[in-house]
């Protein structure tokens, strides 16, 4: 067992004992080692990676890798979001769908009214700057960031969140008696705060004495986040926090701030448009056959 | 059919099936269509032209995506990249996709086909409004031009043949297309000359037999501009987006103002 796995399992324990002895959070708060998860597990090397839909709802993952670089293609790759390209010719690929996003494309990508996914990269910590090739031409290094940003053509806005990784820092001491806020209900939540999450996101070292339990209870590893990172819209109320993935060392984190898709559903409208395609069909059929030469009046 | 309704009607089937991708629109527009043809076309009008150009555009758009476009998750077969144009991934979505374009030119022919097979061309040249009468004139005689030239070549290649006359490289074809040329430019004149003589240009244009407007006219109009003004509002509002079978095939999504703005125009259908 190499040290790297050695000190993940011991973070992970440290921190399960601080959070443990709030009498607030059990063992699946250990997703908040994911930071050591994301480090041990391809490599040392992260690249954040930022989608922010077009109803707002945004993804964050840090991407860990051992090579010097990746393209960015290879970090949506390796991140487990699904995504589609089309190849441009001298520019490379273009971003056409991420996360199912948009359902559908046409060949050419996106039309002339469209919206389409904007491409950013945010150099060492830096703000967002548009790419200026395709996706499988941008080259990342550590430390730097990845914004993929579903809008219209006419307004490219980098992504309102930044997604600096982690900063990997030693493991937290454990306070001896940290003191708990009361909740509003008897149930445990079943996640840390956000407020930890967006700090580390920024690039800041959690407080374990900060942690504290969600009152929403209804939605299992939601809470609201009291910090958001740098250049959060006040819009992005939640925060979800997901199992890391060992085996590609992602950190995801999700905000979620959009509104419901309005046109989902209406299967029922695509039944009549059948039935009537099929009516008319018919009908055509029958008025063909009356018309021809010879047939009964 | 009021030959401004039918122009009205037409416009409407044209924004429903071209201005989004959805091939249940198109198909649902392309259907009503044909109907009103079966249903107005004037008894000497034959389809066998149409039907076999909208075959062959068909065709053309379906080969041609299938060939060019290798986007798509069900690779059908792959030939090697270094191929231009045809190499790469043929996929089921390619076809599909030239199957939904090919839908969408089938429906814009049919569409607009009933002021060619419903109404007489006089009918079409009385519909437009005043200021635009003499300009549709002349365009209707320069397009009369391209059958007529048709005609021509065909008489003037049959009698050069009798003559002896057989094709033997390019410059053979001048003994042909001279006299096609100067025939046009003669058909032009003698044009010209007749409707000089019919007093064309000295003032407004009249008719014989003023159009008439039945309440089933008002009805197509009314229809026809509710289904513009719904299909233009649903796709300002997004509630019609577009359809591509891309990256994988799915189920178009149907939005029911758009659906209605399709189903009004087939008020048209009955006579």
């Amino acid at each position: 067992m190499g040290t790297a796995a050695v000190t993940l399992i011991l973070r992970r324990l440290a921190l399960a004992a601080v959070i443990a002895a709030a009498g607030q959070v059990p063992f699946v708060a250990l997703a908040w080692s994911q930071p050591a998860a994301c480090a041990a597990a391809t490599g040392s090397h992260h690249v954040a990676l930022v989608v922010q839909h077009g109803d707002g709802s945004t993804k964050v993952e840090c991407v860990a890798f051992g090579n010097a670089s990746l393209t960015g293609e290879q970090i949506l790759a390796n991140s487990g979001i699904e995504y589609q390209t089309v190849s441009f010719g001298g520019l490379n690929k273009a971003v056409c769908q991420v996360d199912g996003e948009p359902s559908s494309f046409p060949p050419e990508c996106w039309t002339g009214l469209s919206d389409f996914w904007a491409l950013f990269v945010a150099r060492a910590g830096g703000h967002w700057a548009a790419a200026s090739v395709g996706v499988s031409s941008l080259v990342l290094h550590d430390g730097d960031s990845e914004g993929l940003r579903y809008e219209p053509q006419a307004q490219p806005v980098a992504p309102t969140i930044y997604g600096n990784c982690p900063v990997l820092t030693p493991t937290p001491k454990p306070t001896p008696k940290p003191t708990p806020k009361p909740t509003p209900t008897s149930k445990p939540t079943q996640s840390a705060t956000p407020s930890a999450a967006s700090s580390e996101l920024a690039g800041t070292t959690p407080t374990p004495g900060a942690a504290e339990p969600s009152a929403d209870t209804g939605s299992a590893g939601r809470a609201s986040p009291s910090a958001a990172p740098p250049g959060s819209p006040s819009g992005l109320v939640q925060a979800d926090a997901s199992s890391p993935d060992p085996s590609t060392g992602t950190l995801v984190v999700t905000t979620v701030g959009g509104s419901d898709d309005p046109s989902s559903g209406a299967p029922i409208a695509l039944l009549i448009g059948l039935a009537v395609i099929a009516s008319l069909a018919v009908l055509a059929i029958a008025r063909t056959r009356s018309t021809r030469p010879g047939a009964p009046p | 059919m009021n030959a401004r309704a039918l122009i009205v009607w037409s416009l409407a089937g044209l924004v429903v099936a071209l201005s989004t991708s959805n091939p249940v629109y198109r198909a649902i527009i392309g259907l009503i269509a044909l109907n009103v043809l079966l249903v107005w076309r004037r008894p000497d009008q034959d389809l066998g032209f149409l039907f076999r150009l909208i075959a062959f555009t068909m065709a053309g758009a379906v080969v041609l995506n299938v060939v060019a476009g290798h986007v798509g998750e069900t690779v059908l077969f792959a030939l090697p990249d270094s191929w231009p144009i045809i190499g790469g991934p043929w996929t089921l979505e390619s076809i599909v996709y030239g199957l939904n374009a090919a839908l969408g030119l089938a429906a814009a022919i049919l569409v607009v086909a009933p002021l060619s097979y419903v109404v007489e061309p006089h009918e079409l040249v009385d519909a437009l409004p005043h200021p635009a009468e003499r300009a549709g004139i002349v365009v209707a005689a320069s397009l009369n031009l391209v059958p007529g030239i048709g005609r021509s070549f065909r008489q003037v290649r049959d009698a050069q043949t009798m003559r002896g006359w057989r094709p033997k490289g390019i410059r053979s074809w001048a003994e042909v297309l001279v006299p096609v040329a100067l025939t046009a430019v003669e058909g032009s004149l003698e044009l010209a000359e007749a409707m000089e003589s019919r007093a064309f240009g000295s003032g407004p244009r009249t008719r014989y037999a003023p159009s008439r407007w039945t309440r089933w006219d008002i009805l197509i109009v009314v229809a026809s501009l509710a289904s513009i003004g719904l299909a233009v509002w649903a796709r300002a509002a997004g509630l019609a987006p577009d359809w591509y079978p891309y990256p994988g095939l799915t189920m178009p999504e149907v939005s029911p103002p758009m659906l209605i703005a399709a189903m009004l125009p087939a008020v048209a259908i009955h006579r």
